[in-house]
């Protein structure tokens, strides 16, 4: 008995010092990570609420100046701003779109059809190519005198367009961007699409449902949780969307004039240096896109951990 | 007779089903060729563009009359392509190979060691990503500029990144999860501590998640244009890839011919390596959905 009881607290003894050591080790593993967020998001994080309570210009101490900037930002003033954030939500479109496009196209990639990688392949490569670089080659593609897009027009008899001004600019730009961005949505629908139990479309073959049919009745309702994500995803990249609009038309037409592009002007010399209204700005930008980030994060948990 | 009658009852709608097949597959082929073209056209008129002469590229004739090969080599000559060539590569490994390894650590410690307050720590960390970096731009620019004082030094897109990230740790969180644990509590009974352990067995299994996220983060890394054009936005002997491009582009400082061959070669790195790593990617997308 005692000796029993003996070999049990030896035991003991041995599992509590292994816990301490893992805990160690624990804090240690954690640690890298932990610090890099510290200093360069949650430093950061609460300096920006410090400087939009200021104006600032980065060489001059800063002034407080209270909710100033947020007051500007929600008064007539705050036209600038909440046009950016109405011009964001524009190319939800695009959105849209090339959630359609994608889901067809992964549509038909899920039968048998030949090359199907080679398609794939030709779908997906641009989403992960330098944005710079393709949004150069799109602003040539749309050049009014040397552009392919006006010398297709051309071989059909059409009249050349101006593709980049004011009327046209948000047109070309969506079609660009849902182009050659759709490629991620269809990889998600493809997989998604692969996951849908074989039977279903056996037993609506044997109630005679045709393709159109399995595909409404069937794939669309499968893949709503994906879709959803898209959706909601797609919105919080509109309102981040920054490269393409700086690099083709750096703004103007006003159309063009993107929320991350307004803030990063108000934060450079042509625009005063107003780190304060630039930081006030990224905030309340930030707290529409942490909401809907957060709304879709909740809802889209279940597929998140499904899929892993 | 009866079998006849049944017989034509089933050939009938087979025949009128193949019909639809092939109208099918007609529509399914021109739709994916469709789109293809579409995507594929504004490539090679960059690459054809980008072969022209000074004069005709600045004309709507769309194959080149005179193959200028040279112009690739002037990218490199007149231009700072190749120095932000090596620019890009010195900023981006540092941060890909060591911030992937921290989130590989990290992970570790969340897949097998217990410690208070993990489960709060955790939550705090998946919490960041709600946060969008959009709020961290300004400050941190402000940050790097007076208290680091980074600005005129690459540190500003380096360093964050060594610390790793949040979405790769929770990608090799789930890989972690996968491995078999009784080979880790082997070699502890054999005296090893948990140090020894990852090193040695835990991080040779994770090699396959660790490659796919080196190559995932690169191209990132790469194609990264906001961040660099924050921090290293004045100075051009400083420029990335991206940087470089696009000065450019807007200063109107290269001919169109030169300016198009230096954004084929932009290209060039992630597509070779899309290439190499095809599946790699495609599974990275579909496994963590997104960034």
């Amino acid at each position: 008995m005692a000796v029993l009881s003996l070999k049990e607290g030896k035991a003991k003894k041995g599992m509590s010092r292994r816990k301490v050591t893992d805990a160690l080790w624990g804090y240690l593993c954690v640690s890298p990570l932990a610090i890099g967020l510290l200093l360069f998001l949650a430093a950061p994080l609460f300096f920006s609420i410090y400087v939009s309570l200021t104006k600032y210009d980065l060489f001059n101490a800063p002034i407080f100046v209270g909710l100033k900037w947020y007051a500007q930002i929600f008064s007539a003033d705050g036209k600038e701003f909440w046009n950016s954030i109405k011009n964001a939500f524009v190319m939800v479109i695009g959105t849209l779109l090339s959630m359609i496009l994608a889901l067809l196209t992964a549509n038909v990639l899920c039968t048998n059809v030949k090359g199907k990688n080679v398609f794939k392949a030709i779908f997906f490569v641009p989403t992960i190519c330098s944005s710079v670089a393709t949004t150069i080659m799109w602003t040539r593609m749309y050049d009014y005198y040397f552009g392919t897009v006006n010398q297709i027009l051309n071989v059909f008899g059409l009249e050349k367009v101006y593709w980049l001004d004011e009327g046209h600019v948000v047109g070309s730009i969506i079609f660009m961007t849902v182009l050659f961005g759709f490629g991620t949505a269809m990889l998600l629908y493809i997989s998604s699409i692969k996951s849908i139990p074989k039977s279903y479309y056996e037993a609506a073959d044997l109630d005679g449902a045709n393709a159109v049919q399995k595909f409404f009745y069937i794939t669309v309702p499968s893949v709503s949780p994906i879709t959803f994500y898209i959706l909601v995803t797609g919105l919080i990249g509109c309102l981040q969307g920054f490269t393409v609009f700086q690099v083709m038309t750096n703004g103007s037409p006003a159309n063009t004039m993107m929320p991350v592009l307004l803030i990063y002007k108000y934060s450079g010399n042509d625009y005063g240096s107003e780190y304060g209204l630039a930081s006030a700005m990224a905030i309340v930008l930030g707290l529409i896109i942490a909401i809907l980030t957060g709304i879709n994060f909740l809802l889209s948990r279940k597929w998140v951990y499904y899929e892993s | 007779m009866k079998e006849k009658v049944a017989d034509i009852r089933r050939s009938r709608p087979k025949k009128k089903v193949r019909a639809n097949q092939v109208i099918g597959k007609i529509i399914s082929y021109a739709f994916l060729v469709a789109i293809a073209l579409l995507i594929l056209i504004p490539f090679l008129q960059l690459i054809l563009n980008s072969l022209k002469g000074p004069r005709e590229v600045e004309t709507d004739v769309f194959w080149p009359t005179e193959w200028y090969w040279s112009n690739y080599a002037a990218v490199f000559k007149e231009t700072v392509m190749l120095h932000s060539f090596l620019n890009t590569f010195m900023y981006i490994i540092p941060p890909v190979i060591v911030g992937t390894f921290m989130s590989a650590v990290c992970a570790y410690g969340f897949a097998r060691l217990k410690f208070p307050g993990k489960k709060i720590i955790f939550g705090a960390m998946m919490a960041t990503l709600v946060i969008p970096n959009i709020i961290i731009m300004v400050p941190a620019y402000v940050m790097f500029a007076n208290f680091y004082q980074w600005l005129g030094t690459p540190l500003p897109v380096v360093v964050p990144g060594m610390f790793g990230g949040t979405v790769c740790m929770f990608f090799m969180l789930q890989y972690i999860r996968t491995l078999p644990e009784d080979m880790e509590e082997a070699a502890m009974l054999d005296g090893l501590s948990r140090g020894g352990v990852f090193i040695n067995i835990v991080f040779p299994l994770m090699i396959p998640a660790f490659v796919a996220q080196v190559i995932l983060n690169f191209s990132g890394a790469y194609n990264d244009y906001l961040t660099p054009l924050l921090y290293l936005g004045n100075s051009t002997n400083l420029f990335t890839v991206q940087l470089a491009i696009n000065q450019m582009n807007s200063a109107y400082s290269v001919e169109t011919q030169k300016l198009l061959a230096a954004c084929v070669i932009a290209l060039a790195p992630t597509i070779v390596l899309f290439l190499c790593a095809q599946k790699t990617f495609t599974e990275g997308i579909t496994l963590t959905g997104i960034k």
